[in-house]
């Protein structure tokens, strides 16, 4: 017969330690958003992420375009035919961009938080990530 | 033999009213009249149509002191250049040549002359005549590629990029439009 010894509670918070761990860890990591440029619209057009997430645009269309917040700290830059851009949103708020080529293109990305574990150095930097 | 030459007499008054558009209005666009057009043809015509309109923009930057006319004018090099850039790409995979053709001649002959008439202006003369210009040779070419070019392309690849182009060009019209209202051409 098996005895099964009762576990000490110095080894049950070492436990409860390694169980914790990778939850915290997985909440870090931020999500990844896609929005696709396609015949000359933004798909979403309208995008809630939460605060440190990051969005990455690709045109699908033959004409370069940009997504370029109304606030001009932040844009993609031109991006050609088959081209991406990521840029990361670590502060709440809600940012209209257009395309600096074709003004008729628009979008807006929210940004709840907070859940900035990760921020970076400038507000709304919306910085050009890899 | 007696049909064909209407046929192609006709589609290159059509053509030349869409090269320079000057009486365009009174076009019959009817792609019934025009004569049918291969896969090589097709892609010379709508290679030579952006190469136009990329003229036509080239010679408003030169003239134009207007930051619509100006921005609009970068707009149709930009985009008009890369669309042509995906149809070189495509013509160079498929290891094939454009065919020069009777449509692609009476364009560019009526593009000549409209950028004649053009250069001869200044000021909000030009600009107007740019902008409504524009709005006209988008029409008419946007009509011309949904009607006759896509329908009668038989390439996948080809048809798949004049469809893609379509949508460009006519977020083109669009903003044309916008700019004539704008400039008050009246």
């Amino acid at each position: 017969m098996t005895r099964i010894r009762p576990m000490r509670p110095a080894r049950l918070l070492v436990l409860a330690g390694l169980l914790v761990a990778p939850a915290a860890g997985a909440a870090a990591e931020p999500t990844v958003h896609t929005v696709r440029i396609h015949q000359f619209t933004f798909a979403p057009a309208e995008l809630a992420v939460r605060t440190g997430d990051a969005v990455i645009w690709v045109n699908g269309d033959l004409a370069p375009h940009t997504a370029t917040g109304s606030d001009p700290q932040w844009d993609t830059g031109p991006l050609e035919q088959g081209q991406s851009q990521r840029l990361a949103f670590p502060d709440a708020g809600t940012f209209a961009y257009r395309c600096l080529y074709h003004p008729q293109m628009r979008g807006t990305i929210a940004v709840r938080g907070p859940r900035a574990d990760r921020r970076p150095s400038s507000p709304l930097s919306a910085a050009a990530a890899p | 033999m007696y049909n064909k030459l209407t046929s192609v007499l006709a589609a290159s008054a059509a053509w030349v009213l869409l090269a320079g558009s000057a009486g365009a209005q009174g076009m019959d666009s009817d792609a019934a009249m025009q004569p049918a057009m291969n896969d090589l043809e097709i892609a010379h015509s709508a290679y030579s149509a952006g190469s136009i309109d990329i003229r036509y923009a080239h010679l408003a930057l030169g003239i134009s002191d207007d930051r619509s006319v100006r921005e609009f004018a970068e707009l149709m090099i930009r985009d008009h250049a890369a669309v042509n850039e995906a149809a070189g790409a495509l013509v160079e995979k498929l290891q094939v040549t454009p065919q020069d053709n009777e449509l692609s001649r009476q364009l560019n002959a009526g593009a000549a002359d409209k950028r004649r008439e053009l250069a001869g202006l200044a000021g909000a003369a030009f600009d107007c005549g740019y902008a409504q210009n524009e709005l006209q040779y988008h029409q008419l070419v946007n009509a011309t590629v949904e009607e006759r070019f896509i329908p009668s392309a038989t390439v996948p690849e080809l048809k798949a990029l004049l469809s893609q182009a379509l949508a460009t060009f006519k977020a083109h019209e669009q903003h044309a439009a916008k700019m004539v209202t704008e400039l008050d051409c009246g």
